[in-house]
Protein backbone atom coordinates (compact mmCIF):
# COMPACT_ATOMS: atom_id res chain seq x y z
CA UNK A 1 0.00 0.00 0.00
CA UNK A 2 1.30 3.54 -1.13
CA UNK A 3 0.36 6.67 0.18
CA UNK A 4 -1.90 8.65 -1.91
CA UNK A 5 0.08 12.13 -1.68
CA UNK A 6 3.28 11.22 -1.90
CA UNK A 7 3.37 7.40 -3.06
CA UNK A 8 5.56 6.72 -0.06
CA UNK A 9 5.21 2.42 1.11
CA UNK A 10 6.43 3.57 4.25
CA UNK A 11 4.20 3.03 7.42
CA UNK A 12 0.87 3.95 5.63
CA UNK A 13 -2.21 4.67 7.75
CA UNK A 14 -5.85 4.37 6.50
CA UNK A 15 -7.86 7.42 7.52
CA UNK A 16 -11.72 8.24 6.98
CA UNK A 17 -12.17 12.04 6.99
CA UNK A 18 -15.08 13.49 9.09
CA UNK A 19 -18.16 13.42 6.78
CA UNK A 20 -16.24 11.44 3.88
CA UNK A 21 -17.36 8.48 2.81
CA UNK A 22 -14.15 8.07 0.95
CA UNK A 23 -10.66 6.18 2.73
CA UNK A 24 -7.30 7.85 2.77
CA UNK A 25 -4.08 6.16 3.06
CA UNK A 26 -1.49 8.22 3.94
CA UNK A 27 2.08 7.68 5.28
CA UNK A 28 2.85 9.73 8.35
CA UNK A 29 4.93 12.86 6.73
CA UNK A 30 1.62 13.40 5.07
CA UNK A 31 -0.66 12.58 7.89
CA UNK A 32 1.03 14.97 10.39
CA UNK A 33 1.36 17.44 7.63
CA UNK A 34 -2.74 17.61 7.22
CA UNK A 35 -3.55 17.07 10.50
CA UNK A 36 -4.89 13.64 10.71
CA UNK A 37 -2.22 12.99 13.20
CA UNK A 38 -1.18 14.26 16.42
CA UNK A 39 3.03 14.51 16.39
CA UNK A 40 3.38 12.76 19.20
CA UNK A 41 6.81 11.20 18.12
CA UNK A 42 8.32 14.18 17.98
CA UNK A 43 8.49 14.04 14.01
CA UNK A 44 10.02 16.09 11.75
CA UNK A 45 8.40 17.15 8.20
CA UNK A 46 11.41 18.97 6.68
CA UNK A 47 9.64 20.62 4.01
CA UNK A 48 10.33 23.12 0.96
CA UNK A 49 9.52 26.38 2.29
CA UNK A 50 8.27 27.12 -1.27
CA UNK A 51 6.68 24.32 -2.72
CA UNK A 52 5.42 21.95 0.41
CA UNK A 53 7.69 19.38 -1.06
CA UNK A 54 8.83 16.78 1.57
CA UNK A 55 11.29 14.69 2.29
CA UNK A 56 9.29 11.60 1.89
CA UNK A 57 8.28 12.63 -1.74
CA UNK A 58 11.06 12.91 -2.73
CA UNK A 59 12.33 9.70 -1.59
CA UNK A 60 9.60 8.18 -3.29
CA UNK A 61 9.12 10.19 -6.33
CA UNK A 62 12.93 11.24 -7.24
CA UNK A 63 10.93 14.98 -8.58
CA UNK A 64 12.08 18.03 -6.60
CA UNK A 65 9.27 20.55 -6.59
CA UNK A 66 10.93 23.96 -7.38
CA UNK A 67 14.46 24.83 -7.27
CA UNK A 68 14.32 26.22 -3.84
CA UNK A 69 13.91 22.29 -2.68
CA UNK A 70 17.50 22.28 -3.43
CA UNK A 71 18.21 24.09 -0.51
CA UNK A 72 15.99 22.41 1.24
CA UNK A 73 17.14 18.96 0.36
CA UNK A 74 21.20 19.65 -0.21
CA UNK A 75 22.13 17.11 2.08
CA UNK A 76 19.98 14.31 0.47
CA UNK A 77 20.83 15.39 -2.85
CA UNK A 78 24.59 15.52 -2.82
CA UNK A 79 24.43 12.08 -0.96
CA UNK A 80 22.86 10.88 -4.55
CA UNK A 81 25.27 12.21 -6.59
CA UNK A 82 28.21 11.10 -4.39
CA UNK A 83 27.12 7.61 -5.53
CA UNK A 84 27.30 8.07 -8.94
CA UNK A 85 29.81 10.79 -9.78
CA UNK A 86 33.79 10.11 -9.87
CA UNK A 87 34.44 13.42 -8.35
CA UNK A 88 33.18 14.93 -5.10
CA UNK A 89 32.92 18.45 -5.92
CA UNK A 90 31.09 20.17 -8.58
CA UNK A 91 33.63 20.89 -11.55
CA UNK A 92 31.39 21.74 -14.39
CA UNK A 93 30.16 24.61 -16.37
CA UNK A 94 29.22 27.78 -13.87
CA UNK A 95 26.95 30.38 -14.73
CA UNK A 96 28.74 33.66 -15.77
CA UNK A 97 27.42 35.80 -12.92
CA UNK A 98 28.26 33.37 -10.12
CA UNK A 99 31.46 33.98 -9.93
CA UNK A 100 31.58 35.19 -6.56
CA UNK A 101 35.52 34.71 -5.28
CA UNK A 102 38.96 33.65 -6.03
CA UNK A 103 37.93 29.96 -5.64
CA UNK A 104 34.92 30.00 -8.24
CA UNK A 105 36.87 32.10 -10.94
CA UNK A 106 39.86 29.40 -10.19
CA UNK A 107 37.45 26.72 -10.84
CA UNK A 108 35.76 28.06 -13.83
CA UNK A 109 39.17 29.04 -15.25
CA UNK A 110 40.91 25.56 -14.50
CA UNK A 111 37.99 24.20 -16.46
CA UNK A 112 37.84 26.39 -19.10
CA UNK A 113 41.51 25.87 -19.63
CA UNK A 114 40.90 21.83 -20.07
CA UNK A 115 38.37 22.87 -22.68
CA UNK A 116 41.42 24.61 -24.22
CA UNK A 117 43.82 22.03 -23.87
CA UNK A 118 41.03 19.24 -25.64
CA UNK A 119 40.10 21.77 -28.15
CA UNK A 120 43.72 21.59 -29.30
CA UNK A 121 44.51 18.50 -29.10
CA UNK A 122 41.24 17.53 -31.22
CA UNK A 123 42.23 20.10 -32.97
CA UNK A 124 39.37 21.83 -33.24
CA UNK A 125 41.20 25.22 -33.48
CA UNK A 126 38.25 28.14 -34.13
CA UNK A 127 36.38 26.54 -30.84
CA UNK A 128 39.53 26.84 -29.01
CA UNK A 129 40.08 30.76 -30.07
CA UNK A 130 37.17 31.04 -28.83
CA UNK A 131 37.91 29.39 -25.54
CA UNK A 132 40.78 31.51 -25.48
CA UNK A 133 39.10 34.58 -25.85
CA UNK A 134 36.64 33.40 -22.97
CA UNK A 135 39.40 33.11 -21.01
CA UNK A 136 41.04 36.68 -21.33
CA UNK A 137 37.66 38.06 -20.72
CA UNK A 138 37.25 35.86 -17.40
CA UNK A 139 41.30 37.08 -16.19
CA UNK A 140 40.11 41.05 -17.10
CA UNK A 141 36.93 40.05 -14.91
CA UNK A 142 38.76 39.24 -11.88
CA UNK A 143 41.49 40.78 -12.21
CA UNK B 1 4.69 27.93 -41.71
CA UNK B 2 8.09 26.41 -41.41
CA UNK B 3 11.49 27.60 -40.12
CA UNK B 4 14.85 27.52 -41.43
CA UNK B 5 18.00 26.40 -39.96
CA UNK B 6 21.05 24.37 -40.00
CA UNK B 7 19.30 22.11 -37.56
CA UNK B 8 16.92 21.03 -40.45
CA UNK B 9 18.84 21.33 -43.58
CA UNK B 10 20.34 17.94 -44.76
CA UNK B 11 23.59 16.55 -43.95
CA UNK B 12 26.17 18.43 -46.43
CA UNK B 13 28.39 15.96 -48.70
CA UNK B 14 32.10 16.09 -47.12
CA UNK B 15 33.87 13.78 -44.44
CA UNK B 16 33.31 13.66 -40.77
CA UNK B 17 34.93 11.99 -38.21
CA UNK B 18 33.94 7.92 -37.70
CA UNK B 19 31.40 8.99 -40.16
CA UNK B 20 31.83 5.02 -41.77
CA UNK B 21 30.05 4.28 -38.73
CA UNK B 22 28.40 7.16 -36.72
CA UNK B 23 25.41 9.01 -37.88
CA UNK B 24 25.59 11.71 -35.70
CA UNK B 25 26.18 13.20 -32.08
CA UNK B 26 23.93 15.13 -30.20
CA UNK B 27 24.95 17.26 -26.97
CA UNK B 28 21.89 18.63 -24.89
CA UNK B 29 21.75 21.01 -21.79
CA UNK B 30 18.90 21.88 -19.20
CA UNK B 31 18.49 24.66 -17.27
CA UNK B 32 15.66 26.19 -14.89
CA UNK B 33 15.20 29.55 -14.19
CA UNK B 34 15.74 30.49 -10.53
CA UNK B 35 12.96 31.02 -8.03
CA UNK B 36 10.33 29.34 -10.36
CA UNK B 37 8.76 26.42 -10.22
CA UNK B 38 9.27 23.10 -12.55
CA UNK B 39 7.18 22.88 -16.11
CA UNK B 40 5.25 20.23 -13.85
CA UNK B 41 4.33 22.43 -10.80
CA UNK B 42 3.39 25.72 -13.23
CA UNK B 43 -0.24 26.53 -14.10
CA UNK B 44 -1.31 27.48 -17.61
CA UNK B 45 -0.61 31.20 -16.97
CA UNK B 46 2.65 31.01 -15.12
CA UNK B 47 3.95 28.19 -18.07
CA UNK B 48 2.64 31.07 -20.87
CA UNK B 49 4.59 33.91 -18.79
CA UNK B 50 8.04 31.94 -18.08
CA UNK B 51 7.70 30.62 -22.12
CA UNK B 52 7.79 34.34 -23.41
CA UNK B 53 10.86 35.53 -21.33
CA UNK B 54 13.07 32.65 -22.60
CA UNK B 55 11.32 32.85 -26.44
CA UNK B 56 12.09 36.39 -26.44
CA UNK B 57 15.72 35.52 -24.83
CA UNK B 58 16.31 32.97 -27.77
CA UNK B 59 15.17 35.50 -30.14
CA UNK B 60 17.77 37.68 -29.02
CA UNK B 61 20.51 35.55 -29.57
CA UNK B 62 19.73 34.05 -32.54
CA UNK B 63 17.17 31.84 -32.91
CA UNK B 64 13.62 31.88 -35.10
CA UNK B 65 10.93 30.59 -32.87
CA UNK B 66 7.59 29.82 -33.64
CA UNK B 67 4.17 28.26 -32.04
CA UNK B 68 3.99 24.84 -32.45
CA UNK B 69 0.17 25.70 -33.27
CA UNK B 70 1.74 27.99 -36.46
CA UNK B 71 3.75 25.27 -38.43
CA UNK B 72 2.65 22.66 -40.76
CA UNK B 73 2.13 19.15 -40.40
CA UNK B 74 4.60 18.48 -42.57
CA UNK B 75 7.43 20.69 -41.20
CA UNK B 76 6.47 19.17 -37.69
CA UNK B 77 6.83 15.55 -39.34
CA UNK B 78 10.19 17.15 -40.36
CA UNK B 79 10.95 17.88 -36.78
CA UNK B 80 10.08 14.94 -35.10
CA UNK B 81 11.81 12.23 -37.71
CA UNK B 82 14.93 14.99 -37.52
CA UNK B 83 14.39 13.89 -33.74
CA UNK B 84 14.30 17.97 -33.13
CA UNK B 85 11.22 17.17 -30.72
CA UNK B 86 9.25 14.77 -29.98
CA UNK B 87 5.61 14.17 -31.04
CA UNK B 88 4.00 14.83 -27.72
CA UNK B 89 6.06 18.02 -27.80
CA UNK B 90 4.88 19.07 -30.95
CA UNK B 91 0.89 18.37 -30.29
CA UNK B 92 0.71 20.69 -27.55
CA UNK B 93 -0.08 23.55 -29.36
CA UNK B 94 1.28 25.98 -26.27
CA UNK B 95 4.69 24.96 -26.50
CA UNK B 96 7.60 27.14 -28.96
CA UNK B 97 9.96 25.60 -31.19
CA UNK B 98 12.89 27.36 -31.46
CA UNK B 99 16.16 26.78 -34.31
CA UNK B 100 19.30 28.41 -34.18
CA UNK B 101 19.80 30.15 -37.48
CA UNK B 102 23.30 29.99 -37.50
CA UNK B 103 24.16 26.70 -35.88
CA UNK B 104 22.68 23.07 -36.10
CA UNK B 105 21.13 23.83 -32.36
CA UNK B 106 17.48 24.15 -31.37
CA UNK B 107 15.49 24.50 -27.95
CA UNK B 108 12.60 23.19 -26.22
CA UNK B 109 10.81 25.01 -23.66
CA UNK B 110 9.00 24.21 -20.71
CA UNK B 111 9.02 20.38 -21.33
CA UNK B 112 10.95 18.47 -18.34
CA UNK B 113 12.57 21.90 -17.29
CA UNK B 114 12.12 25.27 -18.26
CA UNK B 115 14.62 25.58 -20.90
CA UNK B 116 16.87 22.42 -23.20
CA UNK B 117 19.36 23.19 -25.51
CA UNK B 118 20.34 21.00 -27.86
CA UNK B 119 22.78 20.62 -30.63
CA UNK B 120 23.90 17.79 -33.03
CA UNK B 121 26.62 17.27 -35.80
CA UNK B 122 27.29 14.33 -38.37
CA UNK B 123 29.68 12.35 -37.56
CA UNK B 124 31.62 11.81 -34.01
CA UNK B 125 31.64 14.90 -33.39
CA UNK B 126 30.58 15.38 -29.35
CA UNK B 127 33.56 18.42 -28.90
CA UNK B 128 31.70 20.80 -31.61
CA UNK B 129 28.01 20.27 -30.32
CA UNK B 130 29.13 21.06 -26.77
CA UNK B 131 30.71 24.00 -28.07
CA UNK B 132 27.51 24.84 -30.13
CA UNK B 133 25.00 24.64 -26.88
CA UNK B 134 27.49 26.27 -24.56
CA UNK B 135 28.18 28.74 -26.81
CA UNK B 136 24.30 29.57 -27.49
CA UNK B 137 23.40 28.93 -23.58
CA UNK B 138 26.72 31.84 -23.57
CA UNK B 139 24.82 34.25 -25.84
CA UNK B 140 21.50 33.71 -23.74
CA UNK B 141 22.37 34.66 -20.94
CA UNK B 142 24.39 37.83 -21.97
CA UNK B 143 21.65 39.04 -24.39
CA UNK B 144 18.98 38.58 -21.86
CA UNK B 145 20.54 39.97 -19.11
CA UNK B 146 17.61 39.10 -16.68
CA UNK B 147 17.70 35.51 -16.65
CA UNK B 148 19.30 34.02 -13.62
CA UNK B 149 20.06 29.61 -13.84
CA UNK B 150 18.79 28.02 -10.63
CA UNK B 151 22.46 26.97 -9.83
CA UNK B 152 24.01 25.84 -6.69
CA UNK B 153 28.22 25.82 -6.26
CA UNK B 154 28.14 21.66 -4.42
CA UNK B 155 25.15 20.40 -6.40
CA UNK B 156 25.33 22.33 -9.88
CA UNK B 157 22.45 23.38 -12.14
CA UNK B 158 19.31 22.42 -10.38
CA UNK B 159 16.93 19.81 -12.51
CA UNK B 160 13.40 18.62 -11.64
CA UNK B 161 14.62 15.04 -11.38
CA UNK B 162 16.78 15.15 -8.21
CA UNK B 163 18.74 12.73 -10.31
CA UNK B 164 19.69 14.93 -13.19
CA UNK B 165 20.68 17.47 -10.93
CA UNK B 166 24.62 18.54 -11.52
CA UNK B 167 25.75 19.34 -15.10
CA UNK B 168 22.67 18.34 -16.50
CA UNK B 169 24.46 17.31 -19.47
CA UNK B 170 23.00 14.84 -21.54
CA UNK B 171 24.79 13.01 -24.93
CA UNK B 172 24.27 10.08 -27.50
CA UNK B 173 26.10 9.19 -30.45
CA UNK B 174 23.62 6.98 -33.05
CA UNK B 175 26.00 4.22 -34.40
CA UNK B 176 25.37 2.12 -37.23
CA UNK B 177 26.60 -1.58 -36.58
CA UNK B 178 25.15 -3.76 -39.46
CA UNK B 179 28.56 -5.97 -39.37
CA UNK B 180 28.46 -6.95 -35.76
CA UNK B 181 24.54 -7.88 -36.64
CA UNK B 182 25.51 -9.66 -39.27
CA UNK B 183 28.31 -11.62 -37.61
CA UNK B 184 26.52 -11.84 -34.19
CA UNK B 185 28.75 -9.93 -32.30
CA UNK B 186 26.59 -7.20 -31.65
CA UNK B 187 25.11 -8.92 -28.16
CA UNK B 188 29.20 -8.72 -26.61
CA UNK B 189 29.72 -5.59 -28.63
CA UNK B 190 27.03 -3.60 -26.88
CA UNK B 191 26.44 -5.29 -23.59
CA UNK B 192 30.60 -4.43 -23.03
CA UNK B 193 29.08 -1.00 -23.48
CA UNK B 194 26.35 -1.16 -21.09
CA UNK B 195 28.84 -2.85 -18.57
CA UNK B 196 30.88 0.36 -18.68
CA UNK B 197 28.10 2.63 -17.71
CA UNK B 198 26.49 3.87 -21.13
CA UNK B 199 22.59 3.38 -21.98
CA UNK B 200 21.66 1.67 -25.29
CA UNK B 201 18.49 1.81 -27.60
CA UNK B 202 17.88 -0.78 -29.68
CA UNK B 203 17.52 -4.45 -30.01
CA UNK B 204 19.96 -5.14 -27.66
CA UNK B 205 18.60 -3.29 -24.87
CA UNK B 206 15.03 -4.17 -24.50
CA UNK B 207 13.50 -0.62 -24.73
CA UNK B 208 12.62 -1.53 -28.63
CA UNK B 209 13.58 -2.88 -31.67
CA UNK B 210 16.59 -1.33 -33.20
CA UNK B 211 15.71 -0.71 -37.49
CA UNK B 212 18.64 -0.50 -39.99
CA UNK B 213 20.75 -1.98 -37.27
CA UNK B 214 21.39 1.64 -35.88
CA UNK B 215 22.34 2.13 -32.01
CA UNK B 216 22.26 5.20 -29.79
CA UNK B 217 24.95 5.15 -27.24
CA UNK B 218 24.12 7.83 -24.71
CA UNK B 219 25.87 9.00 -21.60
CA UNK B 220 24.19 8.50 -17.82
CA UNK B 221 23.83 11.13 -15.62
CA UNK B 222 27.09 13.33 -15.22
CA UNK B 223 26.36 14.57 -11.96
CA UNK B 224 29.84 16.41 -10.98
CA UNK B 225 31.94 15.35 -13.52
CA UNK B 226 33.63 18.33 -16.11
CA UNK B 227 31.44 18.28 -19.37
CA UNK B 228 34.47 18.15 -21.47
CA UNK B 229 35.92 14.88 -19.62
CA UNK B 230 32.30 13.37 -19.61
CA UNK B 231 31.96 13.85 -23.79
CA UNK B 232 35.62 12.04 -23.82
CA UNK B 233 34.14 9.25 -22.15
CA UNK B 234 31.34 8.52 -24.54
CA UNK B 235 33.64 9.77 -27.72
CA UNK B 236 36.15 6.75 -26.16
CA UNK B 237 33.39 4.05 -26.32
CA UNK B 238 31.94 4.83 -29.43
CA UNK B 239 35.19 5.19 -31.07
CA UNK B 240 35.84 1.39 -29.71
CA UNK B 241 32.40 0.14 -30.93
CA UNK B 242 33.04 1.94 -34.25
CA UNK B 243 36.77 0.13 -34.55
CA UNK B 244 34.61 -3.07 -33.72
CA UNK B 245 32.72 -2.49 -36.38
CA UNK B 246 35.43 -1.78 -38.79
CA UNK B 247 36.96 -4.86 -37.90
CA UNK B 248 33.92 -7.59 -38.34
CA UNK B 249 33.44 -5.80 -41.89
CA UNK B 250 37.13 -6.35 -42.43
CA UNK B 251 36.68 -9.95 -41.27
CA UNK B 252 33.13 -10.77 -43.26
CA UNK B 253 34.64 -8.98 -46.53
CA UNK B 254 37.92 -11.06 -45.97
CA UNK B 255 36.42 -14.45 -44.52
CA UNK B 256 32.81 -14.87 -45.98
CA UNK B 257 32.28 -11.79 -48.27
CA UNK B 258 28.93 -13.74 -49.65
CA UNK B 259 27.24 -12.92 -46.19
CA UNK B 260 28.12 -9.61 -46.31
CA UNK B 261 27.78 -8.88 -50.13
CA UNK B 262 24.51 -11.06 -50.09
CA UNK B 263 22.96 -8.15 -47.34
CA UNK B 264 24.15 -5.31 -49.60
CA UNK B 265 23.31 -6.63 -53.09
CA UNK B 266 19.25 -7.70 -51.79
CA UNK B 267 19.33 -4.49 -50.50
CA UNK B 268 20.39 -2.37 -53.18
CA UNK B 269 18.29 -4.98 -55.46
CA UNK B 270 15.51 -3.85 -53.45
CA UNK B 271 16.02 -0.46 -53.40
CA UNK B 272 15.89 -0.44 -56.92
CA UNK B 273 12.57 -2.74 -57.19
CA UNK B 274 10.25 -3.01 -54.84
CA UNK B 275 6.62 -1.68 -55.36
CA UNK B 276 5.55 -1.47 -51.61
CA UNK B 277 7.96 -0.74 -48.56
CA UNK B 278 6.91 0.03 -44.64
CA UNK B 279 9.03 2.60 -42.60
CA UNK B 280 11.16 -0.29 -41.02
CA UNK B 281 11.61 -2.66 -44.17
CA UNK B 282 12.52 1.16 -45.59
CA UNK B 283 15.25 1.29 -42.84
CA UNK B 284 17.07 -2.09 -43.14
CA UNK B 285 17.31 -1.44 -47.11
CA UNK B 286 19.29 1.72 -46.29
CA UNK B 287 21.05 0.14 -43.48
CA UNK B 288 22.10 -2.66 -46.27
CA UNK B 289 23.27 0.82 -48.89
CA UNK B 290 24.83 2.12 -46.49
CA UNK B 291 27.06 -0.65 -45.75
CA UNK B 292 28.05 -1.29 -48.89
CA UNK B 293 28.61 2.36 -49.71
CA UNK B 294 30.65 2.72 -46.51
CA UNK B 295 33.16 -0.31 -47.28
CA UNK B 296 33.59 0.55 -50.91
CA UNK B 297 31.16 -2.62 -52.22
CA UNK B 298 28.88 0.13 -53.78
CA UNK B 299 29.24 3.54 -55.51
CA UNK B 300 26.92 6.39 -57.09
CA UNK B 301 25.68 7.99 -53.49
CA UNK B 302 28.00 9.34 -50.82
CA UNK B 303 27.62 8.73 -47.29
CA UNK B 304 25.78 11.67 -46.61
CA UNK B 305 23.05 11.76 -48.94
CA UNK B 306 21.89 7.82 -47.58
CA UNK B 307 21.91 9.34 -44.00
CA UNK B 308 19.37 11.66 -45.35
CA UNK B 309 17.44 8.72 -46.62
CA UNK B 310 17.16 7.44 -43.69
CA UNK B 311 15.01 10.35 -42.16
CA UNK B 312 12.99 11.42 -45.54
CA UNK B 313 11.98 7.90 -45.63
CA UNK B 314 10.60 7.93 -42.15
CA UNK B 315 8.71 11.45 -43.30
CA UNK B 316 4.99 10.95 -44.17
CA UNK B 317 5.49 11.10 -48.13
CA UNK B 318 4.21 13.97 -49.47
CA UNK B 319 7.46 15.97 -48.14
CA UNK B 320 9.63 12.93 -48.79
CA UNK B 321 13.07 15.27 -49.88
CA UNK B 322 11.05 17.95 -50.52
CA UNK B 323 9.89 16.87 -54.20
CA UNK B 324 8.55 13.83 -54.81
CA UNK B 325 7.42 12.20 -57.84
CA UNK B 326 3.93 12.80 -58.72
CA UNK B 327 1.79 10.41 -57.01
CA UNK B 328 -1.89 8.89 -58.54
CA UNK B 329 -5.01 9.24 -56.23
CA UNK B 330 -5.45 6.26 -53.84
CA UNK B 331 -1.25 5.27 -53.92
CA UNK B 332 -0.78 4.10 -50.59
CA UNK B 333 2.01 5.62 -48.92
CA UNK B 334 4.31 2.13 -49.19
CA UNK B 335 3.92 2.74 -52.87
CA UNK B 336 5.30 5.76 -52.20
CA UNK B 337 7.51 5.50 -50.41
CA UNK B 338 8.86 2.77 -52.50
CA UNK B 339 8.89 4.92 -55.32
CA UNK B 340 10.72 7.74 -53.64
CA UNK B 341 13.81 5.28 -52.63
CA UNK B 342 13.74 3.38 -56.36
CA UNK B 343 13.93 6.94 -57.47
CA UNK B 344 16.55 8.13 -54.94
CA UNK B 345 18.77 4.47 -55.55
CA UNK B 346 18.84 4.16 -59.52
CA UNK B 347 22.05 5.34 -59.83
CA UNK B 348 23.71 3.38 -57.32
CA UNK B 349 25.87 -0.06 -58.42
CA UNK B 350 28.39 -2.56 -57.37
CA UNK B 351 31.75 -1.07 -57.86
CA UNK B 352 34.21 -2.69 -60.44
CA UNK B 353 36.55 -4.12 -57.52
CA UNK B 354 33.33 -6.48 -56.19
CA UNK B 355 30.90 -7.09 -59.60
Amino acid sequence: MRCDVCGSSDQVFFIKPDGSDGELHLCRACAVERGYLGNAAGLTITACPVCGMTIDRLRSGGKLGCPSCAVTFKPEILAMQRRSSRTSRYEGKIPVDRYHGPDDAERALGALNAELEAAIQSEHFEEAAGIRDRIKASRSRDS
Amino acid sequence: MTLSSPSVSPVAAGSYPEFDVVLRSTVSLDRNVEGTRFPNALDAAQRRSLGLELCAALRASGFVVAQAVDLEPSFKSVLAERELYSRPYLLDDANAVALCSERPAWATINDNNHLSLHASHPGLDTAVAWHDVSNSEDTLLASSGAIRWAFDADIGYIMSEAGFCGTALAASVLIHAPALVISGLAETALKRAMEAGFMISGAYSGLGASAGSLFELSLPAAYHDPERATLARLDAAARALAEYERRAREQLLRDSPWDILDVIGRALGNAQGARLLTRDEAADIISGLRLGIACGALEGMDLATVGELWISLRIKPPSTNGRPPQSADNEPETAIRARALRHAAANIGFSREVS
